[in-house]
């Protein structure tokens, strides 16, 4: 099934007011509810619960200048097992940041089934001053069930460019049946694997300096709290304007608390503030 | 008659030894670009390999899937871009195929050596051979510097990036050797094995595009970025 979503952000006085420009299902957005910051909070919702093999999801979003939107999901992606001649299901991200814009981009984690095959490709446009937080949570597949692993092929490429220039390409593969997960040098053991960017389109590299030692003394306390129950965590100074910060764990029961703490870590440095996760329904 | 096939003879010697000479001075040229005794500073780079040994228990044993593994992902990639910049020619084009190899190096200690790396090999070749492409400005990664280096040269776009590929995993294996118990003989066996593994990889980037690379080794990216936070270290990277 191909789906498209195209959403526009603009600025009205203090606040961020949302259009939804087209919406075919499975995708179905409510509408932008106003934050106390101003920002305009959307769920991405998904009627069929999940992607199928062969689905096509497509999601545009413009930000105008000096919009501030917050986009979360309704509850976790989840990729199902395809019929074997199904084509890899696709779903497409790709964000617009005008001047002065911010997105945070904030979905529940995806969690792909036994079979599944998926290419996740996410992409960030920014102008000058715009300011993203984003991140992306992949789980094992469904670890209550003991189904670790047994998804075909996941791809996620998350591409950032600022004023047309590349910034990251990230390009992760994972294919449990040709690269054995728990290599060292692949997951290592690990189970969920979270990345968390943060990035102002324009910042001096003294502020990114400044932020990279942040999420890092963020990060290293992560992994040296004594029941920390198996994490690993870094965070780098991407070419210019922000960084990433990578995380892999054994257990998904501290993800909400680790996300956050990144999150609003890096919201302070970039917005001035921090604020409470969005919550999932109104 | 037996002059005239004399003649014959001797200029198709003449031809053969010119062609032989040619093809013999690019080998060399090739081999001594190859060796890491290059004056580059490659010695003192690990690329995330000492943060993955100390942290994360990559072993002698795991060696071998490892380089496999990496020869698919990372060495892919720069067996691409090696061969992408076999021709390049103008400084637009030069700048924005680092600038697109900058951008799929996230961690800084990793993306930093390659330029650095990069930056001095160039300007070594520049010292050797005289041609105005090797004097293109900007950033230079070293898988960029070596294709282009290659095209220069005359040498075969393939058998550019196969012998990038060869140096690096040198350079990975001798790490190895500095970190782990693994012995001369174990080391030459390893890069030995690997070499099929290195044409395949070259095979395979021919005509590749860019967004068919992928990586399957995020925690040899992470313990990149985890290195600057190593207590003690033997590399820069």
């Amino acid at each position: 099934m191909d789906a498209g979503l195209q959403l526009e952000f603009s600025r009205n006085g203090p606040r961020t007011e949302c259009r939804l420009l087209q919406q075919f299902p499975p995708w179905k957005v409510v509408r932008g509810f106003e934050r106390q910051g101003g920002e305009s909070l959307v769920h991405l919702g998904n009627v069929s619960g999940g992607i199928f093999g062969g689905d096509r999801l497509q999601l545009r979003a413009r930000l105008e200048t000096g919009a501030h939107a917050m986009v979360t999901t309704s509850g976790a992606t989840r990729v199902y097992r395809p019929r074997t001649s199904a084509p890899e299901a696709v779903l497409e991200s790709e964000f617009f940041l005008g001047r002065e814009a911010v997105l945070e981009y904030l979905p529940d984690p995806l969690i792909p089934f036994g079979g599944a095959r998926l290419l996740q490709r996410t992409s960030c446009l920014l102008e000058c001053g715009a300011s993203l937080l984003a991140w992306d949570v992949v789980a094992p597949g469904r670890a209550a069930s003991g189904e670790l692993f047994r998804y075909r092929q996941i791809k996620l490429a998350t591409e950032i460019r600022v004023c047309g220039k590349p910034i990251l390409q990230d390009r992760l593969l994972f294919e449990p049946d040709r690269f054995r997960p728990a290599a060292p040098a692949a997951l290592g053991g690990y189970l969920y694997m979270v990345t968390f960017i943060a990035l102002r389109a324009g910042a001096s590299d003294a502020e990114v300096r400044l932020l990279e030692q942040e999420m890092a003394a963020v990060t290293e306390h992560m992994q040296t709290e004594e029941d920390n129950n198996g994490e690993v965590w870094a965070a780098t100074e991407l070419p210019a304007h922000g960084v990433l910060v990578r995380g892999l764990l054994r257990s998904p029961l501290r993800l909400p608390h680790r996300l956050q703490w990144l999150w609003n870590t890096a919201r302070r440095q970039i917005c001035g503030r921090t604020a409470a996760l969005p919550r999932k329904t109104y | 008659m037996a002059a005239a096939w004399r003649n014959r003879h001797s200029i198709d010697l003449m031809t053969h030894s010119a062609f032989c000479d040619a093809n013999h001075l690019a080998q060399l040229q090739l081999l001594h670009l190859a060796d890491s005794a290059l004056p580059i500073g490659a010695m003192a780079h690990s690329f995330g390999l000492e943060s993955l040994i100390a942290e994360q228990g990559l072993e002698v044993a795991d060696l071998e899937a490892f380089f496999r593994d990496w020869l698919a992902g990372a060495g892919m990639v720069d067996a691409v871009f090696c061969m992408r910049a076999w021709d390049a020619n103008n400084a637009e084009a030069w700048s924005a195929l680092n600038a697109e190899l900058t951008a799929r190096k996230p961690a800084r200690e990793s993306r930093n050596a390659s330029l650095a790396l990069g930056r001095r090999f160039l300007r070594l070749a520049a010292s050797l051979i005289p041609d105005p492409r090797l004097t293109l400005a900007g950033p230079a990664h070293t898988a960029t510097a070596f294709g282009l280096v290659s095209g220069v040269l005359g040498i075969d776009r393939a058998a550019g990036a196969a012998a990038c590929l060869h140096q690096s995993l040198y350079g990975a294996i001798s790490v190895c050797q500095r970190l782990l118990p693994l012995g001369q003989s174990a080391a030459a066996a390893l890069l030995w094995n690997l070499k099929p593994r290195i044409l395949e990889a070259v095979g395979d980037a021919a005509g590749r595009e860019l967004d068919e690379l992928w990586n399957p080794q995020p925690l040899l990216e992470m313990a990149s970025m985890r290195h600057p936070r190593l207590s003690t270290r033997l590399f820069i990277s």
